[in-house]
């Protein structure tokens, strides 16, 4: 804890910032990384990929709420975001 | 807001007690801001379960002109399909080709499920919009659009509801505000599982006249009990468009640009790739297509689409016409579809409600047809609206505990703007639970009260739907809460009960002429009207006077102090 | 079309087998009968009994819809069921608690010759 801490109500607005933020960002990134590990045509992975990723957006803002550590909680949602992100990106096809 | 605040900010790490309060904080939280939009939402679209017969209703000119067109399509001789589709087909695709050849799309649905009917070609125009020709079947010459007969309620009908239900009338930002709400549905629901103690010890308990409990009690068995349904619904109505919502697979998959999403969407249907080849090739007879695929599908054929037509990599999709019946037991509501070469080769085969498109692309059509109740006939539309109401109801019913238990316990969560904060959200909830059903049926009233000659008649009802929610808020504002609450209540119930009247001082008809002709769809309407206003008419009662308000604040306090002791109040 | 026969049937048995679950409870078992303790075996018997009505409005059910759309009609019955032994029992223990026994004999009752 080497910051100071932030005001209560700026915790919370960061919080809530990152659940919805955040949660979309790990959704997204979800859906990018996921379709061409799954043994089905593209289209139909990106489908199925991007339907789960609403529960992923989901399951990441409950996640997020339960959290003591609002540094860790960023981590936890934006570091394999980021991953996912990166995999979904190099494994593109030669098509887009 | 402090207790809230440390609830969400400092969560016990690795405690049941500690998730709990935190997934409560979500829940109350997310829950109270979006419980307005989402009971909007709700009851919209468990009107929207009925939206044919609430058009029906909304257009008693049109009455004798269904009842003929049923009556033509049952008397329709079954067996003579395909005697002479061949003869559409090869008319339409001549008019196509004389008048329209250059488009990359020509769609023509040679004739209804009994072989009869008209025959229609629809293409893309040059500004892509989707048009359509009637053509004369015995010699493919474009028919002229019937002059509409009689004078003609202009309403939007039961759509208004349909569309207020996913855009709120606002187009696609409308679209990303119903989704972002369903999100917090979602959010609120799994959260409030969570955070519920005692769920199935619970499972039936409902304890009437017990302030704050009972509102509680309502509030969980409502939602309990129609868990499922409600789980569902949040998420099957996101899915639909769910790659506008979350682009970013299509994105990396399929381009960035405007034409990825139609790409992508394209490529779900057909997984064999078709492009122009730039060798011309004759549009060939179509009737050997729409024969095999018949076969093929089991299915009367609803239309032939050719993409890239005259050119030698073109391909030709046929669609199969659905039955009520098979529809009642599908949970797809897509058709059959076979995909040819142009040299009659099979690419693709989608049996009727079939997985032939893919597993992700059979799922999302199951999901789209299960919010949308596309199966299992009337009694499946009945247990929607129930437990679309009971959806409705754990809107309501929350948006009124999250008041009165603030109210018993004095807690001033904003700070120095409680009191104002506490009048906002008392009169939204009156606004909301209360006035958003009289502008519902504000809205059936202005469609028998407003003259026929009126220009722009079917935005004038609507604008009436949204006049008599205005005047509600404004109301809400104005009055005391609970005079509000009595007022706008016994306002609900009077248009409900007297709906019928106005019916029958406007068009003459009245339930019993409608049940003596058989007319259950009128019946349904105006009878579920009135069994609504009843029950408004019973709350309205129950509200108690100003009088008696610290009475119900005291007896709430009793039990919001049991409320938020551990073991509750058993 | 799918009549209304199946969906009353099942509905019927959704609610007698709710309101079976429901009387096995010690605090609802109170409301109907005054006695606080429901007597283990009786317990043990009305739990049984809610079992087998809610799997036979899941016959009801499927034999109706079929096996895709017949499961989801179930959960919709099983909702409209609960609520209605909710709302009943708060209001009139006694006669939901008949109600369920009219509505589980005459939905059996019926179920014989659909079963045939």
């Amino acid at each position: 804890m080497a910051l100071p801490r932030m005001a209560p109500g700026w915790r919370l607005a960061a919080r809530v910032a990152l659940a919805v933020f955040g949660g979309y960002a790990l959704a997204s990134a979800f859906a990018m990384a996921v379709p061409p590990l799954l043994p089905a045509s593209l289209a139909q992975a990106v489908l199925a990929a991007t339907l789960a990723g609403f529960v992923v957006h989901v399951l990441a803002v409950l996640w997020t709420f339960t959290q003591t550590d609002l540094r860790r909680a960023s981590a936890g949602l934006l570091l394999p975001a980021l991953a996912m992100a990166a995999f979904g990106l190099l494994m593109r096809g030669p098509g887009a | 807001m402090n207790d809230a605040l440390s609830a969400a900010n400092a969560p016990k790490q690795a405690s049941g007690a500690g998730l709990r309060q935190s997934m409560a904080w979500l829940h109350t939280w997310c829950g109270l801001w979006f419980s307005w939009l989402l009971y909007a939402v709700f009851l919209t679209g468990t009107l929207a379960v009925f939206e044919d017969p609430i058009s029906h209703w909304m257009t008693p000119e049109h009455h004798a002109e269904e009842a003929a067109l049923e009556a033509a399509s049952a008397a329709a001789v079954t067996g003579t399909a395909g005697a002479d589709r061949g003869q559409r087909l090869a008319r339409a695709v001549a008019y196509m080709a004389q008048h329209h050849a250059t488009q990359d799309m020509w769609e023509i649905w040679p004739a209804d499920a009994n072989g009869g009917g008209e025959l229609r070609a629809y293409w893309f125009d040059a500004e892509r919009r989707y048009v359509m020709a009637r053509l004369d079947p015995a010699t493919g010459a474009p028919l002229p659009d019937a002059a509409p007969a009689g004078p003609v309620r202009g309403t939007h009908g039961g759509h208004h509801f349909v569309d207020f239900h996913y855009t709120l009338h606002a187009g696609t930002a409308g679209l990303w505000i119903v989704a972002i709400a369903a999100m917090a549905a979602l959010v609120a629901l799994v959260s409030g599982v969570i955070s519920h103690r005692r769920i199935f010890r619970d499972f039936f308990t409902f304890r009437p006249h017990r302030g704050a409990r009972s509102w509680l009690d309502a509030h969980n068995a409502v939602a309990v009990l129609s868990l499922p349904f409600q789980l569902m619904i949040a998420y099957t109505g996101i899915v639909f468009t769910a790659t506008l919502f979350l682009p970013a697979g299509v994105m990396t998959h399929y381009g960035t640009d405007a034409g990825a999403r139609v790409r992508h969407a394209a490529a779900l249907s057909s997984p064999v790739p078709h492009a122009r080849t730039g060798r011309a090739m004759a549009v060939p007879d179509l009737e050997p297509f729409a024969a095999r695929a018949g076969q093929l599908m089991g299915q009367p054929v609803r239309a032939v689409v050719i993409d890239h037509p005259g050119d030698a990599g073109m391909r030709i999709g046929v669609y199969g016409w659905n039955d009520a019946p098979g529809l009642e037991r599908r949970m797809s509501a897509t058709s059959g579809m076979v995909a040819f070469s142009p040299e009659g080769e099979v690419l693709h085969v989608r049996q009727p409600g079939g997985a032939g498109d893919g597993a992700a692309s059979f799922t999302s059509q199951v999901m789209g047809n299960l919010h949308m109740a596309g199966f299992g006939g009337v009694s499946m539309k009945w247990l929607y609206f129930l437990c679309g109401l009971a959806g409705t109801a754990m809107m309501g019913t929350g948006a009124v505990l999250f008041m009165v238990k603030r109210r018993a316990a004095r807690t001033d969560g904003f700070g120095a703007w409680t009191p104002r904060m506490h009048r906002v959200i008392e009169a939204l909830n009156v606004a909301a639970i209360a006035g958003l059903p009289i502008a519902c049926v504000a809205y059936l009233w202005a469609n028998r009260l407003l003259p026929l000659s009126i220009g722009q008649r079917a935005d004038w009802e609507q604008g009436m739907f949204f006049a008599g929610w205005a005047l509600a808020l404004l109301h809400a504002f104005v009055r005391p809460p609970s005079r509000a609450w009595r007022d706008q209540l016994a306002t609900l119930a009077a248009l409900c009960l007297l709906l019928p009247l106005a019916n029958a001082l406007t068009t003459g008809d009245h339930l019993l002429a409608e049940l003596a002709r058989g007319d259950l769809e009128s019946v349904g309407v105006e009878a579920t009207c009135m069994v609504l206003g009843l029950l408004a008419g019973i709350a309205a009662l129950r509200v108690r006077p100003r009088a008696a308000v610290p009475a119900r604040a005291a007896s709430g306090r009793r039990a919001a102090a049991t409320l938020d002791s551990p073991g509750g109040a058993s | 079309m799918t009549g209304l026969l199946p969906a009353v049937l099942a509905c019927a048995l959704a609610y007698a087998g709710m309101a079976a679950l429901c009387f096995a409870m010690g605090r609802h078992f109170e409301q109907a009968t005054g006695r606080r303790s429901v007597p283990p075996r009786l317990r043990r018997a009305l739990r049984v009994a809610g079992a087998v009505l809610l799997g036979a409005s899941l016959q009801v059910s499927l034999d109706g819809w079929g096996a895709g759309v017949g499961w989801v009609a179930w959960l919709g019955f099983l909702t409209v069921g609960a609520l209605l032994t909710t709302g009943l029992w708060a209001a009139w223990p006694r006669l939901a608690a008949g109600a369920a026994a009219v509505c589980a004999a005459s939905g059996l009752l019926a179920l014989i010759p659909w079963l045939r």
